[in-house]
């Protein structure tokens, strides 16, 4: 026997259609509101912030100016015509600036180690389903926020206060942030593991350090590594910028150039570090992927 | 009947005259509804804006429209503004007024400053702590140097230029060279041992930015800046005062009143002019390009001097 669809008559229809319409109208008024506040707080906040639109638009053609100034040697000739070899030419610094781009990629691989270090150390106790007590997971959060809320550039600073000029303040500002952040995306890793094996071994009467160590730490591991790698791309940026406040490092010729309006020297510089965080891009690529293909086959 | 027709053309000539200039004034000041004075960080931004509060006011009272002082985090901020022509009033250093004659910023200045004495001129100079084992400048091998900003004159660009005639190369010389962002920090940088020695403006033992930080009671560690706790090891040859200058396509009676208002501050407005120089100035005086033309020389030839390193 075919089954048959019997359509209800329409004054039977009817109160369901109503019903259907009155919910979609306060739906659609739900929506209305929300987009409304989220102009008004759009225009409040630009407000707030003298953003001037009329002057962006008006000035928008500054932006591109500046940019199209930086393919232009000092001479006015385009980049392209002289790009190595003499004073003017566009990568008159290229050497140089390879040493300095070299010292930068140290400043972040020492300060992404200590940064993972320290996000390794603390994010068991930042995990929810790992942490031995309640108040340790309070503390280690608020720790964390601390460390990844406060500028590097502001690390930085006080830094060079206490250990003087040089690297070191930039290792330890970035090392400092890249806890802050790898601590908290590493405890979210450890909140989503799976418990059978902790339980497992707390069973025995293993200790919590034991627990972590062969319970917890094997299913977080490839993990961690992945999101290191990343950071270390992160880093380079950061690095970059440490120059800025003498801690070595790139940086420092870049806002150089940028000050004195050295403009083919800033893309040169831009355009070294760009293909460097290219490079690190691709040789951590393959190894990342690896590590998370290998953690789905686990 | 003639002369009646001749004094109404000639009341009406009179009329239309005095129409057109005030359809003139009223023009200007209905593109610029607001002005922008900005000035060269010298200072940090609190000690900028406390300074330059009464010289704002004064300004918008003279010209009639709102002046705002935008602090900028570095000189080449200034710079940048006086370019794009967000900044119609800027207070240069002679070196970052240089530079932006050098990158094409269409700007003209046309006040001096001028020392309490009358005198133009000031000095850049390298401060140690006071006691320290440094004499002269070959003494600091190995230290560490700081510097005040890329676009500073007695911060920057002299000392680049009397290091280079005694045939120092700092980047080799020195442990570190930083740029300290300002004068005051070049000087805090000394007092908390940051930098073991610090370029820095200097016009005589009576005015100085250390003696300026001395005045405003500044404070490095709880500790007192005093202008007897450095010792002062190079002195540099005089530096031509630096340029206050306005966009050149600002209309001309607005850059009257403009240059009016600053060369007559000190009739005007004493205690504005006061709180900007501590007393220790006199308003400006006319100038032009001329003055700084040996500064973009100077500018010209340190840029040289950055290839050296490659």
């Amino acid at each position: 026997m075919a089954r048959s669809i019997t359509i209800p008559t329409d004054d039977r229809l009817k109160p369901h259609l109503a019903a259907y319409a009155s919910i979609e109208r306060s739906r659609r008024l739900t929506t209305l509101i929300g987009v409304a506040l989220l102009a008004g707080a759009t225009v409040l906040a630009g407000w707030m912030g003298e953003v001037n639109l009329e002057l962006f638009w008006s000035r928008i053609g500054e932006f591109g100016n500046y940019i199209g100034r930086l393919f232009f040697l000092s001479n006015g000739k385009a980049v392209i015509t002289d790009v190595y070899g003499g004073e003017d030419s566009w990568f008159w610094g290229f050497f140089y600036w390879l040493k300095k781009i070299g010292e930068t990629l140290v400043i972040a691989y020492l300060g992404t180690v200590l940064g993972f270090i320290g996000g390794f150390l603390l994010c068991f106790f930042a995990a929810a389903n790992l942490t031995p007590a309640p108040w340790m997971l309070f503390v280690t959060r608020r720790y964390l926020e601390f460390c990844r809320t406060v500028p590097e550039i502001v690390f930085a600073l006080i830094f060079v206060v206490a250990f003087g000029l040089g690297p070191i303040p930039g290792v330890l500002a970035i090392g400092i942030h890249t806890t802050g952040a790898l601590g908290k995306l590493f405890s979210e890793v450890a909140e989503n593991i799976d418990m059978k094996p902790v339980e497992g071994l707390a069973s025995t009467g293993g200790s919590w350090a034991e627990t972590m160590r062969f319970a917890a730490v094997p299913q977080v591991l490839s993990n961690f590594v992945s999101y290191t790698l990343l950071r270390f791309e992160i880093n380079v940026r950061s690095a970059a910028i440490m120059g800025f406040v003498g801690a070595g490092g790139i940086g420092q010729d870049l806002i150089e150039s940028i000050r004195k309006f050295y403009y083919s020297d800033v893309s040169a510089i831009l355009l070294l570090l760009v293909i460097t965080v290219i490079i690190i891009d691709m040789a951590t690529e393959r190894v990342r992927h690896s590590l998370i293909s290998h953690e789905g086959r686990a | 009947m003639s002369i009646t027709r001749r004094s109404l053309a000639g009341l009406a000539a009179v009329l239309a005259v005095a129409a057109a200039g005030s359809a003139q004034a009223q023009d200007w000041k209905s593109k610029y509804k607001e002005l922008v004075l900005a000035a060269v960080p010298d200072e940090n931004a609190s000690g900028m804006t406390e300074r330059y509060a009464g010289f704002v006011a004064y300004l918008s009272k003279q010209l009639g429209v709102p002046v705002k002082l935008r602090v900028a985090n570095d000189y080449a901020a200034v710079i940048e503004g006086q370019k794009a022509g967000n900044i119609h009033i800027a207070q240069y250093g002679p070196a970052s007024y240089a530079r932006a004659f050098m990158i094409g910023a269409k700007i003209e200045p046309f006040g001096m400053q001028v020392n309490a004495d009358g005198g133009k001129g000031y000095h850049a100079v390298l401060y140690v702590k006071a006691g320290a084992p440094y004499k002269k400048v070959e003494d600091l091998k190995g230290k560490n140097l700081c510097l005040v900003d890329p676009n500073s004159t007695s911060g920057n660009n002299v000392p680049r230029f009397a290091m280079d005639k005694m045939g120092i190369d700092p980047e080799k010389f020195f442990g570190k060279v930083v740029y300290a962002g300002s004068h005051e920090n070049a000087v805090i940088a000394v007092a908390q041992g940051t930098c073991d020695a610090a370029w820095n403006w200097w016009n005589d033992a009576d005015e100085s930015n250390l003696k300026r930080m001395e005045r405003k009671k500044m404070e490095v560690a709880g500790k007192p800046i005093m202008y007897s706790d450095f010792d002062i090891v190079f002195t540099s040859d005089k530096i031509v005062n630096s340029p206050i200058a306005y966009l050149s396509d600002l209309p001309a009676d607005l850059k009257k009143a403009i240059s009016d208002a600053c060369f007559n501050i000190g009739t005007n407005d004493p205690e504005a002019f006061k709180k900007l120089t501590d007393g220790k100035a006199q308003p400006w005086v006319p100038t032009s390009h001329k003055e700084y033309q040996p500064i973009v020389e100077l500018n010209e030839f340190v840029d040289k001097l950055k290839k050296k390193k490659s």
